[in-house]
């Protein structure tokens, strides 16, 4: 995201607002790299500011929520479901995915991109008051989960109606919580965002930042075509938790192991992650990589990909 | 409702607030020294909990909520410390970098070094480098806590670190630096005297630097 912004020079607040920004961004990293897919993921505030949050917005770095908008959890009961086509981010996001389609012709998927029912509940109340208002206001948390995954079902909906081939699922927060609240609360509703991406015919992909550690099960039950692995756990720890026929995407550290690293240690990371994971896996970093990052060392991961391709 | 003192320590540990501050309320009331409510009970119970977060048998959801129920503990105590200039093992000044709004981190360090006996100022997020140095000084700070969760705001730790040095007192305070891109070669850079990766860690060195055993 903001590696592709700096790439073409833009300042990435301009990145998340202008869907054309977007497009152009992804382009270049496209002419440059050869990157095998297009992405509309540019920052996890979208459809928090389409619900009524304002927004501080950054030159070099994802734009953050200082106020959220649940102030009480009682201002529930007066949020309204934005409309994805109603003119504010997350119709950018629908608009990125039609400006793909005009100018790939199909020759790339596209990957939309919702938040998940863990991290859009933080996003809307607070991530700290979330945390503790699992135990402290379980239902009023349940309940918000519910209003989210059913405006991101929308949300999903529309941007495959658009184009968009993969949709990508970010639920940070989902690290955050035990494993048993996690199976218990947050993977059904995470499952039922997946099942309505399938249903309107594109593939999943979920993106939990952090250590999934003890999740495993749960997650193996979402059916995801693509999981993504942060680099707090290894990809032999994640295969042997998911099985062999899980696709896996990772998981080097993008600080330590990208942008800070060297090309040969690169290759040897990437190479070591490969042989962990074996079939159904594709090289990336754990997160997202930095705007800083080396280009030798981004070329070194595309590298390592041609020469196993 | 009356309780036993050994409830205070399952009360952190279970994060009922609630039953932390009216046990604690009691205790006072039956003249136990509160040295001894911190001592042989919080602490023991947040140590408790550090262990169990390291163990990945608490997550965020429960070290937060023991955190809480030791604040509402010491809500209690706190007024009696200062009346009796008592003093907590050290000085925290925490706070999220300027130009970054993540604060989940920070507080769980925050939260760690006040269940570890220190007395913590949080600063909240964004916060400038005056504001540390000020605070710092305002507070008679010794361990001054820096997070960040961006790469482009890990400058704004050193850009805090120069601001000591300007303001004469870079001697006189501990600084921490930590958060997801942070790593120790970053700390040694930027002259930092601390890289922790995890609060349950956090405390302990802050606890050495003190010259606490741990």
């Amino acid at each position: 995201m903001t590696y592709a912004g700096n790439l073409i020079g833009q300042r990435y607040d301009d990145f998340c607002r202008d869907h054309r920004i977007l497009v152009e961004g992804n382009l270049a990293m496209v002419e440059r790299y050869g990157i095998d897919l297009v992405s509309c993921c540019c920052q996890p505030f979208s459809e928090a500011a389409d619900c009524g949050a304002e927004l501080e917005y950054y030159d070099n770095q994802p734009p953050a929520c200082r106020n959220h908008l649940l102030k009480e959890p009682t201002d529930l009961l007066t949020l309204k479901r934005p409309d994805p086509h109603g003119g504010g981010l997350m119709t950018e996001r629908i608009k990125a995915i039609e400006l793909f389609n005009e100018r790939l012709g199909g020759t790339h998927p596209i990957q939309g991109w919702v938040e998940g029912p863990m991290a859009q509940a933080s996003d809307l109340r607070g991530i700290n008051d979330i945390m503790l208002e699992t135990v402290t206001e379980p239902e009023f948390v349940l309940d918000l989960m519910d209003w989210v995954t059913d405006m991101e079902i929308e949300f999903a909906q529309a941007q495959i109606a658009a184009g968009a081939n993969l949709i990508g699922i970010g639920d940070a927060a989902a690290s955050l919580v035990n494993p048993n609240y996690y199976a218990d609360e947050v993977a059904p509703r995470e499952k039922k965002i997946v099942d309505a991406i399938h249903d309107a015919g594109a593939r999943v992909r979920l993106h939990i930042c952090g250590s999934i550690r003890g999740k495993y099960d749960a997650i193996k039950e979402l059916g995801v075509d693509l999981l993504d692995i942060d680099y707090l756990q290894t990809v032999a720890e994640v295969r042997e938790g998911t099985g062999p026929t899980q696709c896996l995407s990772g998981n080097i550290d993008p600080v330590r192991g990208i942008m800070d690293s060297t090309p040969s240690q690169i290759h040897d990371d990437f190479a070591k992650a490969h042989e962990e994971a074996g079939e159904n896996f594709i090289l990336a970093a754990g997160c997202e990589i930095p705007p800083d990052t080396p280009e030798e060392n981004v070329v070194a991961m595309f590298d390592y990909a041609r020469s196993v391709s | 409702m009356s309780y036993e003192l050994n409830q205070l320590y399952d009360a952190v540990i279970t994060g009922d607030n609630k039953a932390s501050h009216a046990i604690t309320e009691q205790a006072l009331a039956e003249g136990i020294d509160p040295m001894k409510l911190v001592n042989d009970h919080m602490m023991p119970a947040m140590d408790e909990v550090g262990r169990r977060f390291e163990m990945n048998e608490y997550y965020v959801p429960e070290l937060l909520l023991s955190a809480r129920a030791m604040k509402a503990s010491m809500a209690l105590i706190r007024p009696l410390m200062i009346q009796c200039d008592m003093e907590p093992i050290g000085r925290v000044v925490a706070g999220t970098v300027k130009g970054d709004l993540h604060d989940i981190g920070k507080n769980l360090v925050a939260a760690m070094m006040e269940g570890g006996g220190f007395e913590v100022f949080d600063l909240g997020t964004d916060v400038a480098p005056e504001q540390f140095v000020l605070a710092a000084k305002e507070h008679n700070a010794d361990i001054v806590a820096l997070s960040a969760l961006l790469t482009t705001t890990m400058p704004s730790m050193k850009l805090t670190i120069d601001a000591f040095i300007a303001a004469g007192i870079r001697d006189q305070v501990k600084i921490f630096v930590g958060g997801a891109p942070v790593n120790q070669e970053f700390a040694d850079e930027i002259g930092a005297d601390a890289y922790r990766d995890n609060a349950v860690s956090a405390v302990a060195h802050a606890k050495q630097c003190m010259g606490i055993s741990t």
